[in-house]
């Protein structure tokens, strides 16, 4: 799917390229009006059809995906469960993890903290918005953590 | 019992006579069961109570018991006399055989013995076995003084020797020439006893001894072709007893052709036992009398041992001796590829399959040239009889581990839905033991190995089994990383939150005290 979008993209491009060149302006930009179309076609179908899996498939995908459309999709999915193991997943885009961070409890910034993957400015956001130990900790111990978070939690400031 | 059998009934000096009739009460026997003259008659009195503990226990206790159970007292009581009688017919032998033939014929009296009649065989079978020891005059005497008519006697004698004959004993001639001394005759010999004469005369020949050969054809007047069959059944005998030397010494001048046949008959025997280092013998010292034997008969022997021995029990052992796989190895392609033996083998190997213990699983394929196609069809066929069933036992599972081992490519014979399905039930259902449940999940495809794996966790959680959790923690190196004594309430937490076995163990992290907020 992915690579769907960015050929795609690809060749949008290629049509400003050749559109800046011809004189045809207007039959060029119609072929981007609907190239896009079908780009939001297809991901708009493709939403459906993640949101139509069972409960047991969400979870199933949220533990193994490689699939950051479907990542993120499921990390704003309805079910906790869902939305927690999609976290936990370190293909997980570090743009879902953020969002994610903001409106969760404790318990998810933990879990987001013991992410592999996650860029050093979620896990300095994620010591910004919680007090509990063992979320700090989880902050601290991973590998990503900037330096500054790192000592701002070790002195408490 | 015995002790108190041994009586004493004779006077001592200031001792008190006991009544003998009191004494054999106590012993069980009531009055009147011997004859009331039997205490008139001292000498007699006390020989037979003094016989009492030489009188087989077996006979005595019967006397003493009379029957038991349900048996009415009149026929108990009759028991009773009947085994009194016994007691006395030994005394009396007793007393022949001690040499008072005088005492003997009172106590023969008193017990109202008729030997020439109802009681001729019990005396027949005591003096059969008693002439020899008596020496023979004093055996007509004692017949003599039991008037014993003529007739009679030889019939006693005529069943001893008939008896001695059988085994060529020598001593048999001496009592034959007796006998005819006596007035026996030839006529009133039974049919038996020139059967037991030529059977006498091949135990002579068996044991070489052809003097007495000669004088025994002689005496027993025996015919030259009753004579051959004697020497023809010790050949026999030698040939079955292994003792093929003397065998031939005894048949070589007249009865060659004989001893072809009687050592042909005993090689195939030898085949089809698989006795192999006789067989070796027999082909390197005899070679001359078993040549005749056919290449196919030889083969059918072989094979027929080989088939025989499959189904025994001790096949396993027999073939584990590295000697016997050499030779059934040595053996040429058509004689063990026979179809009944590979249908042998075939069952045999699908046993040996499942046997931890066995040594020979392998080296029995190609012992027994079981191709490929061959294995493999029959595997498929075990695999076809083993879902067969509506469910599994052990040992099917057994079977499917060793050929799902052995034979991987083998392994889509069990992998459809279904067939899984069973496996993943016998699993679950009939094994406690995880090492047994470990032992069979590579029968399982990766899936329903989590599925079974992670339904135990699960269950262990569920029925709250902390440690059961922990053991299968280490069984299955899941969880490793969480100390499961403190953190327990925390995965049930976690578990109970919604995750799974299998989530919690991907992401140990999520096992948190924060789960409870």
């Amino acid at each position: 799917m992915l690579k769907n979008f960015e050929s795609n993209l690809v060749r949008i491009d290629k049509l400003l390229s050749e559109g800046e060149e011809s004189p045809d302006f207007e039959a060029l930009f119609s072929g981007i009006d609907s190239m896009c179309d079908e780009i939001d076609q297809g991901v708009e179908s493709r939403k459906d059809e993640v949101e139509t899996w069972s409960l047991e498939r969400k979870r199933k995908e949220a533990v193994d995906s490689q699939d950051t459309f479907v990542l993120n999709l499921l990390s704003m999915d309805e079910e906790f469960t869902i939305r927690t193991l999609s976290a936990c997943n370190p293909n997980t885009p570090n743009t879902s993890l953020r969002r994610l961070v903001e409106g969760a409890n404790d318990y998810v910034r933990m879990v987001i903290a013991n992410n592999p993957r996650v860029s050093p400015d979620v896990l300095s956001r994620i010591a910004e918005l919680s007090g509990e130990q063992e979320v700090l900790d989880a902050v601290k111990n991973n590998p990503n953590v900037s330096k500054v978070t790192k000592f701002r939690i070790e002195n408490k400031l | 019992m015995k002790e108190n059998i041994n009586l004493q009934f004779k006077e001592h000096e200031g001792q008190e006579v006991v009544d003998p009739k009191l004494q054999l009460e106590k012993l069980g026997i009531p009055e009147g069961v011997f004859p009331e003259a039997l205490f008139q008659d001292k000498e007699m009195l006390e020989f037979v109570l003094e016989q009492l503990p030489s009188i087989k226990s077996s006979i005595f206790m019967g006397a003493l018991a009379g029957g038991g159970g349900e048996v009415a007292n009149e026929e108990r009581g009759v028991q009773k006399k009947t085994g009194a009688s016994k007691i006395l017919f030994k005394a009396m032998d007793r007393a022949i055989y001690l040499k008072k033939p005088e005492l003997a014929r009172r106590v023969a009296d008193l017990a109202g013995f008729n030997l020439e009649d109802v009681h001729f065989d019990l005396w027949n079978k005591f003096m059969m076995t008693r002439i020899h020891s008596l020496g023979w005059e004093y055996f007509y005497d004692v017949c003599k003084s039991f008037d014993i008519k003529e007739d009679k006697i030889n019939k006693t004698i005529i069943r001893s020797i008939e008896r001695d004959l059988q085994y060529g004993k020598k001593e048999v001639i001496k009592k034959f020439e007796i006998y005819l001394e006596h007035g026996g005759s030839r006529d009133q010999l039974s049919a038996d006893f020139q059967d037991n004469a030529i059977r006498g005369l091949s135990v002579l020949f068996t044991a070489g001894n052809h003097e007495e050969v000669e004088r025994w054809g002689v005496i027993f007047q025996l015919s030259p072709e009753q004579k051959e069959m004697a020497r023809k059944q010790a050949i026999n005998g030698l040939i079955k007893k292994r003792k093929y030397d003397k065998a031939i010494i005894l048949g070589e001048e007249n009865l060659k052709e004989y001893l072809v046949q009687q050592f042909s008959n005993h090689y195939l025997s030898l085949l089809v036992s698989l006795s192999w280092t006789e067989i070796e013998k027999l082909e390197k010292d005899h070679s001359e009398y078993i040549s005749e034997v056919p290449v196919e008969e030889r083969k059918k022997a072989l094979s027929s041992g080989l088939g025989s021995m499959m189904k025994g029990r001790g096949a396993e052992r027999w073939l584990s001796i590295e000697e016997n796989q050499a030779r059934v190895a040595s053996l040429p392609d058509d004689v063990v590829l026979g179809g009944s033996v590979q249908n042998e083998a075939l069952q045999l190997y699908e046993k040996m399959l499942v046997d931890p213990e066995s040594k020979v699983a392998i080296p029995f394929i190609e012992l027994f040239r079981l191709s490929q196609d061959v294995r493999e069809g029959h595997l498929k066929t075990v695999v076809d009889r083993i879902f067969s069933h509506p469910t599994l036992n052990r040992g099917d599972l057994d079977k499917l581990v060793v050929i799902v081992e052995r034979y991987p490519f083998l392994r889509d014979l069990i992998e459809n839905e279904d067939q899984q399905e069973k496996i993943l039930a016998a699993i679950q259902n009939s094994l406690s033991s995880r090492i047994q449940c470990e032992k069979y999940m590579g029968l399982l495809k990766k899936e329903l190995q989590d599925k079974l794996v992670f339904s135990k966790f699960e269950q262990a959680i569920l029925s709250d089994d902390q440690r059961e959790f922990e053991r299968l923690g280490k069984e299955f190196k899941l969880f490793e990383g969480i100390d499961l004594r403190r953190k327990w309430g925390e995965l049930k937490a976690s578990f109970n939150a919604g995750f799974s076995v299998y989530e919690l163990s991907r992401y140990p992290f999520l096992v948190s005290s924060l789960i409870n907020q």
